[in-house]
């Protein structure tokens, strides 16, 4: 009597997908929190005389000025590392005091201060974060921008 | 009927099919929550160290052109749309009476001249400074006239601060 032929299930393994699913997963957990912290999701302005933002320089502090979120007409409002200061005031003593902490630490220029401002902001908030950076005696600042063709 | 012999060493199975399913939908979501890094650039822009002073009349340099920047825009923002992106500006090189010039381009022949002679400064300032004022300048346009500057030459440029304390 001929033997019955076996059947035999295909299979795959699986068990190298299911490792290298679970890396690419932490990856994009590990890498969407770090672009969080100190900078806001805005539209920067673009401009053709603008130079590359690297190496950033070791003592940096980025005032980002979002728009859209803001109460009142204005609309914009001025965040940094995710507070909102509405008072210049404000804005300039903790400047002073992260400038005081740099030269503490060996810095002896002090801090340098990044604007990053959306494009559709109202120039009179970044005004204020110019006064504030001004009461605070930082004289090195630049503005964000995004590259545009030359 | 009792389990054969082969039936009772079957090494048990483990079913992946869920498993997989969720993983790929927790991949799915964090491809589309995570955002690349803009790539950035800069403008630099140095200001007046005069630390807690809030006089603003300063000395003027020599020469100096301030330009004044105004909201000129057609249409207002309401309240169902956002048309924020169509404000734009004009510009007046000089003085408040001068000749509006709304195109950034058309000033470059001016700052070009300005920029022959070492030591100029280019100051920014607001057309209507008064407070209550519904003039909302956006940004891009002040960055356009930085961007106008440095394209001439003009490396130093100034932003006059507000009239009233805010």
């Amino acid at each position: 009597m001929p033997a019955k032929p076996r059947r035999e299930d295909a299979s795959f393994d699986l068990t190298s997908m299911i490792d290298v699913t679970f890396l690419l997963i932490i990856f994009f957990m590990c890498v969407t929190e770090m672009a969080h912290i100190e900078y806001e999701n805005l539209t920067l302005p673009a401009a053709h005389q603008s130079v590359k933002d690297s190496p950033a320089p070791p003592r940096r502090q980025v005032v980002n000025v979002r728009y859209g979120y803001g109460n009142g007409p204005e609309r914009s409002e001025i965040v940094v590392r995710q507070r909102v200061f509405d008072e210049t005031n404000r804005l300039a003593e903790f400047l002073r005091e992260q400038d005081r902490l740099a030269r503490r630490q060996g810095q002896a220029d002090g801090i340098d201060v990044k604007i990053r401002a959306d494009g559709r902001a109202e120039y009179q908030k970044v005004q204020q974060v110019l006064v504030a950076c001004m009461k605070a005696g930082i004289a090195r600042v630049s503005i964000g921008a995004a590259p545009s063709p030359r | 009927m009792a389990a054969t012999l082969e039936e009772r060493f079957k090494d048990p199975e483990l079913c992946f099919t869920s498993l997989i399913d969720i993983v790929f939908l927790l991949l799915i979501f964090f491809m589309c929550a995570s955002r690349f890094k803009q790539v950035e650039e800069k403008l630099e822009a140095f200001l007046p160290n005069d630390g807690n002073r809030t006089d603003r009349t300063l000395v003027l340099p020599p020469s100096e052109l301030t330009i004044f920047v105004r909201d000129d825009a057609v249409m207002r923002e309401s309240d169902s749309f956002n048309i924020k992106a169509l404000r734009k500006a004009t510009f007046y090189l000089g003085s408040r009476e001068a000749t509006p010039v709304t195109d950034v381009n058309r000033m470059l022949p001016v700052l070009q001249q300005l920029a022959e002679t070492p030591g100029q400064r280019v100051l920014i300032a607001l057309y209507d400074e008064q407070a209550g004022q519904d003039q909302r300048v956006p940004f891009f346009n002040v960055v356009q006239v930085v961007d106008a500057c440095k394209a001439a030459g003009i490396a130093n440029i100034a932003f006059q601060a507000p009239a009233q304390p805010r």
